[in-house]
């Protein structure tokens, strides 16, 4: 029995070396001539675009995400809202600010499209960090949108969005936005403008110190505005599929496709 | 023999799982090209108002000026002097900058600054209110009052950002939500 074991082990051997010769001498025997080849894979790409400066930027290319920031390289999220202000300007109510959002197709591949648009409050606490004010609604803070023909509005969030009980807007571009187009990968903006909306300075108590001085407590002095925005891409090649599994939508039904 | 024939069928029923739950998860992760993005930005919201009076007192005239101490918020001003009715008021404005309104306040029209740097305060030009008191013949008057009151409204800005002043603003109170 053990001697057809080593037996069997000794042939195996002998045709493993045999089939590495075999190949060798192939590889030796018979030279092609040189050819460089690029292998072009699918490569997607997508930016935030904020005034026409591009904020966020997230490529795959040569093998490799690339992602870039107004932030910095390092960072993975841009930074919204840091050209609001003149130096020592101060916010003013119900004052419109300039705020156009596109998106630009920076990829090889036409994709689809979405954002997700959350606007929240925020105010330091007294140990320093900073927490959600969850008494201010987020509808004052007002991001007029544009191009709503173009931009459509995922239906199940309309009326919840529209009472300010809902932070996140989601809206989904109608149509392929393609590659390589030039100004053609770049979307119509779905916002325009920002505007705080007065209301956050009703609440309010007038002091008279009965000395000359009348100070005007504001319950929501030094809150902060936040505005995020989650922009999504995904292939267009079995669309339906693709963006049902992304984004968990029905991609017919919203009637972007 | 037995054990090793029962474990042997365990061991490959378990690898026969692992391999279909790999291939399951290579195939979804492999499913569909997707990327994204996301930005994110703010800005603090300043609040507060404080105004103060100076009055000074030359010539029977009271001289007003209202200071606006607020370090961060513009607001517009009025006043409003009551006295008794033989006491007679008369104003002279030198800069042009106050209007007399219907209802007997005093406004100041341009916007009133705030004072980021407190060594130099946004002050209003004065407002000259020169007291005659009118006693009637064989009377005397021992003492008179009369009172200045100030009040001051936040400036409320049109969505081009010009300034202007509303002052029907009723405050909700610090226990009232500003979404309702």
């Amino acid at each position: 029995m053990r001697k057809v074991t080593y037996g069997l082990l000794g042939l195996a051997s002998a045709l493993l070396l045999g089939s590495t010769i075999g190949s060798t001498r192939a590889a030796l025997t018979y030279y092609s001539e040189n050819y460089t080849a690029k292998i072009t894979v699918s490569q997607i790409g997508v930016s935030l675009l904020e005034n026409g400066e591009v904020v966020s930027r997230r490529d795959y290319d040569e093998d490799e995400w690339k992602t870039s920031s107004n932030a910095g390289d390092d960072s993975d999220s841009g930074v919204l809202l840091q050209n609001m202000l003149k130096k020592g300007e101060k916010i003013a109510l119900n004052k419109k600010y300039q705020e156009e959002l596109r998106v630009e197709n920076s990829g090889e591949i036409d994709q689809y499209v979405r954002v997700r648009i959350y606007r929240y409050w925020t105010k330091e606490n007294e140990s320093g960090d900073m927490e959600k004010v969850t008494t201010l609604s987020p509808k004052l803070i007002d991001l007029e949108l544009a191009n709503e023909d173009r931009w459509i509005k995922n239906p199940d969030d309309a009326a919840a969005i529209e009472n300010g009980e809902k932070e996140c807007l989601e809206l989904y571009y109608k149509g392929v936005l393609p590659a390589k187009s030039g100004e053609k990968s770049i979307t119509v903006p779905f916002a325009e403008n920002i505007l705080i909306d007065g209301q956050v300075a009703s609440a309010a108590e007038v002091r008279d110190d009965g000395k000359g001085t009348i100070t005007t407590v504001y319950k929501y002095d030094g809150v902060r505005f936040n505005l995020d925005v989650e922009v999504d891409a995904v292939q267009t090649h079995n669309a339906q599929d693709a963006i049902k599994s992304a984004w968990g939508v029905d991609a017919a039904a919203l009637g972007i496709l | 023999m037995k054990r090793i024939e029962k474990y042997g069928k365990l061991i490959a029923m378990s690898a026969a799982a692992l391999g279909m739950t790999a291939a399951l998860t290579i195939e979804s992760s492999l499913a569909y090209f997707t990327t994204y993005v996301s930005a994110g930005g703010g800005q603090i919201v300043n609040l507060g108002a404080q105004t103060t009076i100076h009055e000074t007192l030359s010539d029977m005239t009271k001289h007003i000026v209202i200071k606006n101490a607020s370090l961060v918020n513009d607001c517009f001003v009025r006043v409003k002097v009551f006295c008794g009715a033989d006491v007679e008021i008369t104003y002279t404005d030198e800069s042009g900058k106050w209007r007399e309104g219907a209802d007997g306040y005093w406004y100041y029209e341009p916007v009133l600054p705030a004072s980021p740097d407190p060594s130099d305060p946004s002050l209003t030009t004065p407002l000259n209110a020169k007291v005659t008191v009118h006693i009637p013949e064989g009377e005397s008057k021992d003492d008179f009052n009369v009172v200045v009151i100030q009040e001051c409204t936040p400036a409320v800005y049109d969505e081009n950002g010009n300034p202007s002043a509303d002052w029907t603003t009723v405050y909700q109170g610090m226990g009232e939500e500003a979404d309702e």
